[in-house]
């Protein structure tokens, strides 16, 4: 596995670093500022697409994303790879969010330093939130959360309803006071129902039956009242055409009499000869038989008729007058019949009103009672109707009054119809929403118990190798079933639980040191993800180890080594140097450990890898042949003796101080101290290179005497002694330094600068083409 | 992620006690958690509402 990072957070250039698949445990090495959490965030940037560490820091307000970019770097610039086999993945920002191509297997877990306090330390719910990844199935969660919000929408229907249900009994309130002029505050709630129920006594449909029963008597009256006038002109009408007929009649009697006493029956045959002249051509008179010309007969006639027109005129004004009178009293006639049959009605509308026996009606005239016929319909009837308007009014105004007394009851009882409905209505889903709320709570409650059940079962299932981990590392410690587990009753609250140094009361950070709360954490970290599908599992413990002294190292890296089998991958990043001398040592370089180390962090250069002799040994050879300052070649072959002696006091366990001074790094003069002081170590250190059968062998206590006695040189110049320094010729003294230095390299290290790093069983070995080999393995005792 | 099968036959014995649900509405609730699917919990008491009133009706 090998990850690429670019232009991300610390890494400015490309940086990367392999992950052997071989082994299950990679440990990263570096001192603060080095770029350990930066290669977890770039993790985390491409399995979660998060920010990493910075998603817990405030950016005042800064896009966290855009934040991973080196701050000498563009977005576009920022490249995170991860290489696993023949898949690769690649992680880029895309505007604000990271964006991935290529699909990633397996799962990472991040634990870091603050996260294990928090896991421990924090408050149960917290510590919940920690862990409710591993304890929980998110259908269920969701759910239970989901079934909470349902009925809390329930109960603001619920409350919505209830305001409802006030709204429509003020109403009714309200409808009461109108109805009764009640004016009495507060109602008297019995007095409102009593109310209620006898405006309900009375169906709709007898309401509207009485309101039919009133609307048709005053329908009859208004007819009455309405359709009196067309009648009376009528008659009026009537009296006129008679009179004009009569007048008509007295007129051609008189020019009757001025005429001839045969003018009517000269007048018919000459209107009959004039219309057969008109349709005939003849010469011959038809009456006498006179032959003249058709015109001139035609004359004849015409001045014959003009001469009896009067008699003509005034016999047409009679006829035409008698037509009028004929026609008015027809129509007399038909007006009789139309308010003789309102009058009927108003009869029967009357009677009808009668029998319902709700009022007291007033009668009705005699005028109306009286008529048998459309004939008594007279004018003289007429006359009598008038004289008897007041009382007719009386009725009308009973009529007027009832209907609107109906119209009101029938209102009143509408309105009382639909609160009531609405109270109802609202009762019943009332009733319905009870039934639904209790329901859901129980439902929420059942789920809530089934989560914290599988929740407490997974605790417990992790709970012996939670403890079993944790003794591993503090053997004999007496914590006793010590276990996480979900509260019955207080919400999403993880709470330890067992027996701590023989007392159940007592709380692990209580009586924990910081250390075995950070081992503690870590255990419960181990065990939870041990329990979630560990196999395709990266995790990625990210100084998260910082607290554990030398005592109880090696213990945990047992116990991390031991572990590291079940996950994909197991990361540890630190930078506690005891950790790396122990490395370093050779007690904690297994086969199955991948040690990386990372080198000094610059803005330029960004993220490295630490710089083996190698590198340092090619300059102070470089140094050697340029031989320009000895300051130089002083410096850099104390830093090639400081790599070289750290790892000879390393494998050998040498006594160093337990407090290397505040830079907290041992000097040449410490490990020269340790050195000397392995008086048994000393003459048998020689090392062996092997070409073929040439076997040459170079002790190295000559060449390390030599090197000690030359270091006061360097002490000398490093520390601005000048007045001790000006005793030597500096550039001489610097390059025997410079020489003593790489012969002892040349003495131990491959041709690659390499210290050898493995052991044959006899010696340590290392993996140039001459073959090196460092004895002893261990140092006399 | 289904529950554990013990777990979905616990549930479905809880859902169904003393009439809290409609068993086949149950085995919906228990399909749905198993499927990881959102449960619609409206639509769903519809549904039970809705059995409750056929049920009465037809007892009555």
């Amino acid at each position: 596995m090998k990850l690429t990072i670019e232009a991300f957070r610390g890494a400015k250039r490309p940086f990367t670093i392999s992950f052997d698949q071989k082994n299950h445990l990679s440990v990263v090495y570096g001192e603060n500022g080095s770029g350990k959490t930066t290669i977890s965030d770039a993790l985390q940037f491409l399995y979660h697409g998060t920010a990493g560490s910075l998603e817990e820091k405030s950016l005042d307000g800064k896009n966290r994303i855009v934040a991973l970019v080196h701050a000498n770097c563009n977005k576009g610039d920022l490249l995170v790879k991860w290489e696993q086999g023949q898949s690769t993945v690649v992680g880029k920002i895309d505007g604000t969010k990271a964006k991935r191509t290529g699909s990633l297997s397996g799962s990472l877990h991040t634990l870091s330093r603050k996260n294990i306090t928090k896991l421990i330390e924090e408050t149960p719910t917290k510590r919940f939130e920690r862990i409710q990844e591993f304890v929980t199935i998110p259908a269920l969660d969701r759910e239970e959360i989901g079934i909470r919000d349902f009925i809390v929408q329930q109960r603001q229907l619920q409350e919505n309803q209830l305001r409802g249900n006030q709204q429509a009994e003020l109403e009714l309130d309200s409808l009461y006071r109108e109805a009764t002029e009640n004016q009495t505050d507060p109602i008297d709630q019995k007095k409102r129902q009593v109310w209620a129920s006898g405006t309900l006594s009375v169906s709709l449909a007898t309401l509207e039956g009485r309101i039919k029963i009133i609307d048709d008597l005053n329908h009859e009256i208004t007819r009455l009242r309405d359709d009196f006038k067309p009648l009376k002109n009528a008659y009026l009408s009537e009296a006129s055409a008679e009179k004009s007929l009569k007048e008509a009649k007295e007129l051609l009697t008189k020019l009757i009499a001025n005429s001839s006493e045969d003018f009517a029956s000269a007048l018919d045959t000459l209107e009959h000869a004039h219309s057969f002249l008109e349709k005939t051509e003849t010469d011959t008179c038809p009456i006498c038989d006179t032959v003249s010309t058709h015109s001139e007969l035609t004359e004849k006639v015409s001045q014959k008729l003009l001469t009896l027109k009067p008699l003509v005129v005034q016999s047409g004004l009679v006829k035409e007058a008698a037509e009028a009178l004929q026609k008015t009293v027809s129509a007399r006639g038909a007006l009789q019949e139309g308010y003789y049959a309102i009058i009927t009605k108003l009869r029967e509308a009357h009677v009808a009103a009668c029998n319902s026996q709700e009022w007291a009606v007033p009668n009705l005239v005699p005028s109306v009672n009286s008529p048998a016929d459309p004939e008594h319909l007279t004018t003289e009837w007429f006359e009598s109707l008038t004289t008897e308007a007041a009382e007719l009014k009386t009725l009308s105004d009973f009529v007027d009054k009832t209907k609107r007394q109906l119209l009101g009851q029938q209102d009143i009882q509408k309105r009382l119809r639909a609160i009531l409905l609405r109270i109802k209505d609202i009762r019943e889903q009332q009733a319905a929403l009870i039934a639904t709320i209790a329901k859901g709570e129980a439902i929420a409650s059942i789920l809530r118990s089934h989560r914290i059940d599988y929740a407490n079962e997974t605790l417990l299932a992790i709970s012996d190798d939670f403890a079993n981990l944790y003794q591993a590392i503090h053997p004999g410690e007496e914590i006793e079933k010590i276990r996480l587990y979900l509260h019955a009753t207080q919400k999403n609250a993880a709470r330890f639980d067992g027996t701590l140094f023989g007392n159940e009361e007592m709380s692990p950070v209580a009586c924990l040191s910081e250390s075995h709360l950070d081992t503690l954490g870590l255990c419960l970290f181990l065990a939870l993800q041990k329990k979630e599908s560990p196999g395709e599992a990266i995790v990625y413990l990210d100084d998260a180890i910082a607290s554990v002294d030398e005592a109880h190292m090696e213990r945990l890296y047992g116990v991390l080594l031991s572990e590291a089998k079940h996950f994909r991958h197991v990361i540890i990043t630190s930078c506690y140097q005891p950790l790396r001398f122990k490395f370093r040592w050779g007690l904690l370089t297994q086969a199955k450990v991948n040690f990386i180390e990372l080198g000094q962090w610059s803005l330029t250069e960004g993220i490295n890898l630490a710089k083996g002799p190698t590198s340092e040994v090619s300059y102070l050879r470089r140094y050697l042949l340029e031989r320009d300052d000895a300051g130089t070649i002083a410096a850099k072959a104390g830093v090639v003796l400081e790599r070289v002696l750290d790892f000879l006091t390393g494998i050998y366990q040498c006594r160093l101080p337990r407090n290397p001074g505040a830079e907290q790094r041992w000097t040449l003069d410490h490990y020269k101290g340790g050195l000397q002081s392995e008086k048994k170590l000393m003459p048998l250190l020689r090392c062996e290179h092997i070409v073929g059968n040439d076997v040459q062998s170079h002790l190295l206590e000559p060449l390390l005497a030599d090197i000690f006695s030359r270091l006061q040189f360097r002490n000398a110049l490093g520390c601005h002694y000048k007045e001790i320094a000006g005793n030597f010729n500096e550039i001489a003294e610097a390059v025997k330094l410079g020489e003593a230095t790489l012969a002892l390299v040349n003495a131990i290290c491959d041709e690659n600068d390499e210290l050898p790093d493995r052991q044959d069983g006899v010696s340590w070995a290392n993996r140039g083409v001459v073959s090196r080999r460092l004895y002893p393995l261990i140092k006399p005792a | 992620m289904p529950l554990p099968q013990k777990m979905s036959e616990s549930l479905l014995e809880s859902l169904t006690k003393s009439g809290l649900l409609d068993p086949v509405i149950a085995e919906e609730v228990i399909a749905d958690l198993n499927a990881s699917k959102a449960i619609r919990w409206s639509t769903l008491f519809e549904k039970q509402l809705k059995l409750e009133t056929e049920g009465n009706e037809a007892d009555n």
